[in-house]
């Protein structure tokens, strides 16, 4: 988790799938969005489009428009850009290389999960011990490439002294500006590294600090302590869930998979239970169009209930936690 | 393989109409109605026609096996029948031939209400056991349609002004840069390969950004896709510079892509061959890359500066593009030219992918593997995206 981050008992905090109509996002907001901002940052060129706004049933013009913010950063600060592109580089090769290794350690697990008990020997369930240690050894490989990403990060922000940067700290010092008399923020899904690019260049967890926040999908994704891709089908490749990095860190006690029913192989027992296991004991929760997690209080709740993966390999409606 | 399974206990639906002891009319009549056909029986297919004619004969395109198979009658009945072994997830295309007397027609199978269409007309077709239309080819009503829009230009290079039909994704915006796809047949593609269909889905699913493609047309393929050079300096010095100009397009030639199928094949990978490193992605599908090792090729004339072509590149290969995706259905004769032609561009240090189908020389076919082909060729933003 971010060590900057806002503390969870300081703000409220819900979580929502993909947004295709105004519906649950009204109920959410109860008409309260007088006071009201959004980040879109993660729609990059349509951030702030009003139609897409309104399709969610958000008004337009209170958006902070972060992606353009960033541009503009960009086109201002030259080193910036050049030190920031450097970094995306990267991270991309990075990630390739945190693949390489996932691969080997995800295979060794899945072949150990489902080694027989062999009854000849004296002990039947000798390949337990093993299964747990080459699951020791995937969330090994997962802790390891978030921890290298934010050494990364960490490195590159003090080498360019983000904070003392003019036109980043102008940014900045607008953006609080606006967030005077907000309330609520809204952060829409999207490209979940941009956003995660756009909320560290303008310290969105800051801002956020006693407000009460609605995130969908991807904005779901990147206030999280630990940022999780995944995808059981894609067109190519073996489809393990990846760790992309540490998130912002704004809530603790959930991993979001928003429209899971859509992007998981949900009847498939095996692979619902690998994924529930390599998180545990955090829940992963499917966040589908119709379906929230609502931080408040001090616990988690989901007032028509949310899906949970178990580690047995199926899902399960809950409402408290 | 694809062949003729025997027939006694086999313990088909048809071996028991055909060995049941005083079969009577109604026993056919029944039958007919009491199944689908063609009939799947795990690898087998039974084919059935009724009519009072003389033979009636499966025609397919089928490349190994004789491209008839005679259907058997019921002795005193007008009621045919024909068992095929067909492998598991086979799409065959086929018609029937029936002779009366002096007489002999080509028809798609009465019994069987699915069809695929080409330039040519209809077959009907037949799925193996374990085949199902892909659902990224079928329209889906929650997707978001990207729009068509046409392009005039005319060739000085060719002598002649071509229109190009223009895809543009959904939420286009002009602010964004865009890849850019060039095919060839695009017609054909969009009407028989329902190329914008599946780009609407998968762009949808975010398995391939959000790209431009223009969909080209020859007058005469035949000429224009033969490795004919005015056809790659259209594509080169005249097409991709009006494309820049009126659209925004990525730079680079990881960002420019070539298709094209059969014939359509040989043109994107001529072009390509004559401006190396310019189109870095190819999708080449069923490629006529047609060659001979020692004398004369028995391809025809049409064939010749094909040959001539890919002669000259198995002498010397190199290397011409980035990535190369190549597919090709076991069914069609050119099964042999793209197994052959593999190890030739992987000697160049190309990044290619092949993939081999249970299908034939057909449009639908090549739709079945624009999935795999597209998102490897450019991998969309599946992983990082989530609306």
């Amino acid at each position: 988790m971010n060590a900057e981050a806002t503390s969870v008992a300081d703000i409220q905090i819900t979580l929502l799938g993909p947004q295709s109509n105004g519906e649950l996002m009204g109920r959410v907001l109860e008409g309260n969005t007088d006071r009201l901002a959004t980040i879109s940052a993660g729609w990059q060129e349509r951030e702030a489009d009003a139609d897409e706004l309104a399709v969610m049933g958000l008004p337009a013009d209170v958006d902070l428009e972060l992606y353009h913010r960033s541009d503009a950063v960009m086109a201002a600060d030259p080193d910036y850009r050049k030190a920031h592109r450097s970094l995306q580089r990267s991270l991309r090769e990075l990630r390739r290389m945190y693949n390489v290794r996932l691969d080997h350690a995800m295979a060794s697990w899945s072949t150990l999960m489902d080694w027989p008990v062999n009854e000849d020997l004296a002990d039947p369930h000798l390949a337990r011990p093993e299964q747990e240690r080459a699951m020791a050894a995937v969330r090994a490989v997962d802790r390891e490439h978030a921890d290298r990403v934010q050494e990364l990060r960490d490195e590159f922000e003090a080498a360019m002294g983000l904070a003392e940067r003019e036109h980043v700290r102008r940014q900045r010092d607008e953006l609080a500006e606006r967030m005077n008399g907000v309330d609520t923020v809204v952060v829409t899904g999207g490209h979940v590294v941009v956003l995660l690019n756009r909320m560290r260049l303008f310290d969105v967890p800051a801002l956020l600090a006693g407000k009460s926040v609605v995130a969908c999908s991807a904005g779901a994704m990147a206030l999280a302590p630990t940022v999780v891709l995944f995808h059981d089908t894609p067109p190519w490749g073996p489809g393990h869930a990846e760790v992309l990095e540490h998130g912002m860190g704004l809530f603790d006690g959930v991993i979001p998979l928003p429209d899971g029913s859509r992007r998981l192989a949900l009847s498939d027992a095996r692979r619902v239970a690998r994924l529930a296991q390599r998180f545990e004991p955090t829940p992963c929760l499917v966040l589908d169009s119709n379906s929230q997690a609502r931080f408040t209080r001090g616990h988690w709740e989901s007032p028509d209930g949310v899906l949970r993966l178990t580690t047995e390999g199926t899902s399960e409606e809950i409402r408290q936690w | 393989m694809v062949g003729v399974p025997t027939l006694p206990n086999s313990g088909l639906a048809i071996g028991a109409l055909v060995h049941k002891p005083d079969r009577t009319a109604a026993d056919i009549d029944g039958f007919v109605a009491a199944h689908s056909f063609p009939l799947i029986e795990g690898r087998n297919c039974t084919f059935v026609f009724r009519g009072a004619v003389d033979s009636v004969k499966l025609r397919h395109w089928i490349y190994g096996l004789a491209s008839t198979q005679d259907f058997q009658s019921l002795p005193g009945t007008d009621f045919w029948y024909l068992v095929l072994e067909l492998p598991e997830r086979s799409r065959v295309e086929y018609k029937l031939e029936i002779a009366e007397g002096p007489n002999q027609r080509l028809i798609t199978d009465p019994f069987n209400d699915n069809y695929a269409h080409d330039p040519f007309g209809s077959n009907s077709v037949v799925h193996g056991h374990g085949y199902e239309v892909p659902d990224w080819s079928e329209e889906d009503p929650s997707v978001r349609p990207g729009m068509m829009t046409e392009l005039r230009l005319h060739s000085h290079v060719l002598g002649t002004t071509k229109q190009v039909g223009i895809y543009l994704p959904a939420r286009f915006r002009p602010s964004r840069r865009y890849p850019l796809l060039i095919v060839h047949d695009g017609p054909d593609y969009i009407r028989f390969s329902r190329m914008k269909v599946v780009l609407d889905n998968l762009i949808h699913r975010l398995e391939i950004p959000g790209m431009i493609v223009a969909f080209t047309h020859a007058e005469d393929r035949l000429q224009e896709y033969a490795h004919h050079r005015p056809h790659a300096d259209f594509l080169a010095t005249e097409l991709m510079p009006q494309l820049e100009r009126d659209f925004p397009l990525m730079k680079g030639s990881r960002a420019r892509g070539l298709v094209g199928a059969s014939f359509g094949a040989v043109a994107a990978f001529s072009a390509a061959y004559h401006y190396p490193q310019h189109f870095g992605r190819l999708l080449l599908q069923s490629g006529s890359f047609a060659f001979s090792d020692i004398g004369e090729h028995e391809r025809g004339p049409l064939f010749d500066p094909v040959v001539e072509f890919i002669n000259e590149y198995r002498r010397e290969p190199k290397a011409i593009s980035d990535k190369i995706f190549m597919s090709c259905g076991i069914y069609e004769s050119l099964i042999y030219e793209n197994r052959s032609f593999l190890p030739i561009l992987q000697s160049t240090g190309m990044d290619i992918r092949y993939t081999e189908s249970p299908d034939g020389h057909n449009w639908e076919n090549w739709r079945d593997r624009l999935r795999e082909g597209l998102s490897w060729l450019y991998p969309g933003p599946l992983w990082m995206v989530y609306e």
